[in-house]
């Protein structure tokens, strides 16, 4: 079977899109949110993703509904939620074969920015998959935390506004995993790119996607990878499993290609816009400038 | 066409040739069929780190003096500037030196014929505390300056990077130094400076300030190739850009941007270092300053790239980081990643072609990690010497300073009729004091300071 790939990124950064994109490849398989890098066991993964209700758990039971049975009704992901919770014993590495095992020989494309939170999660999937690419995706942490904060609003009924949350550190530690993580694997296993660079223009990054990973980059393969909603996760799932991605993806999944090539970075000068008054950190300005952002 | 082994290579200089303040071996160029060679203290404390230019005649082995910089007192806001040589901070609390060399660097060197000169030259770029300069002989033997200290603007460090192309000589302001701080990396303006004829002193601006771009904070290297001179900067907040003109025309003359961006490495590519044309090629070594980390701009640590720029304006990775690029995927054609697969090489400080194959040099911080934070273990690394003769496949030739744990870079490195000269930083004292307050330094009891020269 093939090696896998992960999409390794903080939460807003262009994750579903570009993983969908990816996942469309006629020889990937592009996977929700499963965020299984979280525990050693299925039921560990659980129990850590029990705080974020189906927010988190969405994913995995849209995966094994579709898997399962071809289908992701809500009767079928009732019965993937008791299929995982009669094998919460299985190791992760286990469930990982199961999917691999019922999507057959294709690329898995995990995209799971929950996975970036902690070094643990990371160092996991490498030890799982010692061969696996990694793709590390950036976006400008200005319009990260924009989107980060915009989400929680939206979701959180205003609540977001009474908790003390600063997406920047939140840009910031995923970050750092993610370059520490880097440091343990060969070269070539790890890459990382610009999201809005590869959002800009696909026709010129996704081709060279394809080749670092080994696929084909005929046109063919490049058009289907314009087409993200053509996935089984590129809409909104059933009442208890609904999300599994970006909740903005899932409402509108197709590329709209005149405005994806206006896609502008910001600015690292000026104030953090929800911290009026103050600039970005020292250690934030300094990735952000590693990683090309001006 | 075939590459040096390490038994080839012995040395002809060694120490700094008496002077162990001078801890480079900063500059070479074969004049009238000898060796010439410009030696650097970078830390300067007194009259007797000067800027030396020493000359070797390969018939006998024998090594003449041919200039050393004079010394003159220093006055009250001299004083100030040599304090920050050592280091500044506590070091300021050192009684200052009194008197010390009118330049205490000879950074670089090359040979040319101006408009006014009768025959080939010899030119020479000085580090002082007073303006660098450039300095001119006709026979090898009486140098003069032929610039004023800093072409005006006396807190420019150094003048380095000379380059004769097209008819002209070409020349880099860099560094900073005033009574107030010292930026060895960058002069106060980004600048590239002409003459066609620098026996007359009139050196105009041969560019715009940073090529226009404010992100440039100097000009770091220059080369000539492909019928064109490139010119590579320093960008600590996107990453270096290499430039080109045929300087046609007056100056300032046309350039075009090559690269930019770092080669799309950004930050940690910062800065170019050497270039050489090899096989019709450029290729293009880049830093980091420091150990590998920039601490004025928060860069790195990482170590350095080589790239090669083709004449139709593609670019190849020879090694470094694997990435997705505007020009194109690329892979390190080496197999090799940054610093040729290791971590301590933070730049390719210089570059020569010899018998069909190119020679790059290296400088290793490797001895400095261990002196700083291996807990008072033997050090170990130093400088590399690597080769090819295609551009691609790489071999190492000398490794870990060549049996000198303290030769941290090859600062020089010449082809010449008679070989190749490869020449050292020593970093011995830096080290001592380094592996001393860590709880070591056993090691480095008996160890020499000064630079060497090797020959193969």
């Amino acid at each position: 079977m093939p090696d896998p790939l992960f999409i390794i990124a903080p939460p807003r950064s262009f994750t579903s899109v570009i993983g969908g994109m990816i996942g469309q490849h006629p020889q990937a398989y592009g996977l929700p949110e499963v965020n299984l890098a979280l525990g050693d066991t299925l039921g560990e993964t659980w129990t850590a993703l029990a705080p974020s209700l189906n927010m988190g758990t969405s994913g995995l039971l849209r995966l094994l509904a579709e898997l399962h049975e071809g289908a992701q009704s809500e009767d079928a992901a009732i019965r993937a939620r008791h299929w995982i919770q009669r094998r919460f014993h299985w190791p992760t590495a286990k469930v990982f074969a199961h999917i691999q095992e019922a999507v057959g020989d294709k690329v898995l494309v995990d995209k799971s920015p929950r996975s970036t939170m902690r070094i643990d999660s990371l160092r996991r999937l490498h030890r799982i998959f010692p061969a696996a690419s990694f793709l590390h995706l950036t976006r400008h942490p200005r319009s990260t935390g924009k989107s980060t904060l915009e989400l929680m609003k939206a979701y959180s009924g205003g609540g977001a506004q009474r908790i003390e949350f600063d997406p920047e550190q939140l840009w910031l530690r995923s970050q750092n995993h993610i370059l520490e993580l880097s440091r343990d694997l060969a070269l070539g296993q790890y890459m990382r790119i610009k999201g809005e660079m590869l959002l800009a223009d696909p026709m010129l990054y996704l081709p060279q996607v394809c080749d670092w990973l080994g696929l084909s980059s005929d046109a063919a393969s490049i058009e289907a990878m314009l087409h993200p909603e053509t996935s089984a996760f590129a809409s909104v799932g059933p009442p208890s499993a609904p999300f599994g991605n970006d909740p903005n993806f899932l409402n509108s999944p197709a590329l709209d290609m005149a405005r994806l090539a206006r896609i502008t970075e910001p600015s690292l000068q000026g104030d953090v816009d929800w911290r009026p008054g103050e600039a970005f950190s020292k250690p934030v300005l300094r990735l952000a400038r590693q990683f090309g952002y001006g | 066409m075939s590459i040096l082994d390490a038994g080839q290579f012995v040395p002809v200089a060694t120490g700094g040739l008496g002077h162990p303040g001078s801890t480079l071996a900063h500059s070479m160029v074969w004049f009238r069929d000898a060796l010439y060679l410009g030696a650097s203290a970078p830390a300067a404390r007194g009259p007797e780190d000067l800027g030396r230019i020493h000359r070797l005649d390969p018939a006998t082995g024998a090594w003449d003096e041919v200039f050393a910089a004079p010394v003159q007192a220093l006055d009250e806001d001299a004083q100030a500037r040599a304090v920050w040589l050592g280091g500044g901070g506590i070091l300021r609390q050192r009684q200052p030196a009194e008197a010390m060399g009118r330049a205490f660097g000879i950074c670089a060197m090359t040979v040319f014929q101006g408009a006014s000169d009768a025959a080939h030259c010899l030119y020479a770029g000085t580090m002082s505390l007073w303006g660098g300069q450039v300095l001119r002989s006709e026979d090898g033997i009486s140098f003069a300056p032929v610039m004023a200290p800093g072409n005006g603007d006396d807190s420019v460090m150094s003048i380095r990077g000379l380059t004769a192309f097209g008819g002209r000589l070409f020349a880099l302001p860099s560094g900073t130094i005033t009574a107030e701080g010292l930026d060895r990396e960058r002069a106060p303006q980004a600048i590239v400076l002409v003459s066609d004829d620098p026996a007359g002193g009139v050196w105009t601006e041969a560019c715009l300030p940073g090529f226009g771009d404010p992100a440039n904070r100097g000009v770091v290297s220059l080369c000539a190739a492909q019928g064109h001179l490139y010119a590579g900067t320093s960008s600590p907040a996107r990453g270096f850009q290499l430039w080109r003109t045929k300087a046609e025309g007056a100056a300032p003359y046309v350039w075009e941007r090559v690269l930019t961006d770092g080669a799309f490495r950004y930050t940690h590519n910062l800065s170019t270092a050497a270039m050489a044309e090899f096989g019709g090629d450029l290729f293009i070594g880049t830093r980091i300053p420091g150990f590998g980390y920039d601490a004025d701009s928060d860069v790195g640590p990482a170590a350095c790239e080589m790239i090669r720029q083709r004449p139709d304006g593609r670019w190849d990775l020879i090694f470094g980081e694997p990435r997705f690029t505007p020009d194109g995927l690329k892979v390190p054609l080496s197999a090799m990643g940054p610093g040729l697969g290791d971590p301590y090489n933070s730049a390719i400080w210089s570059m020569a072609v010899q018998d069909g194959a190119l020679y790059i040099g290296t400088q290793s911080w490797e001895p400095n990690d261990i002196a700083m934070n291996g807990g008072g273990a033997p050090l170990r690394g130093g400088f590399q010497l690597w080769a090819s003769t295609d551009g691609e496949a790489w071999v190492p030739v000398l490794v870990d300073g060549n049996g000198s744990v303290t030769s941290t870079g090859v600062r020089a490195l010449l082809a010449s009729p008679v070989g190749l000269f490869l020449g050292t930083v020593n970093h011995s004292r830096l080290l001592q004091t380094q592996a001393l307050l860590h709880g070591g330094g056993a090691d480095l009891a008996e160890v020499s300071a000064g630079f060497d020269v090797w020959l193969a």
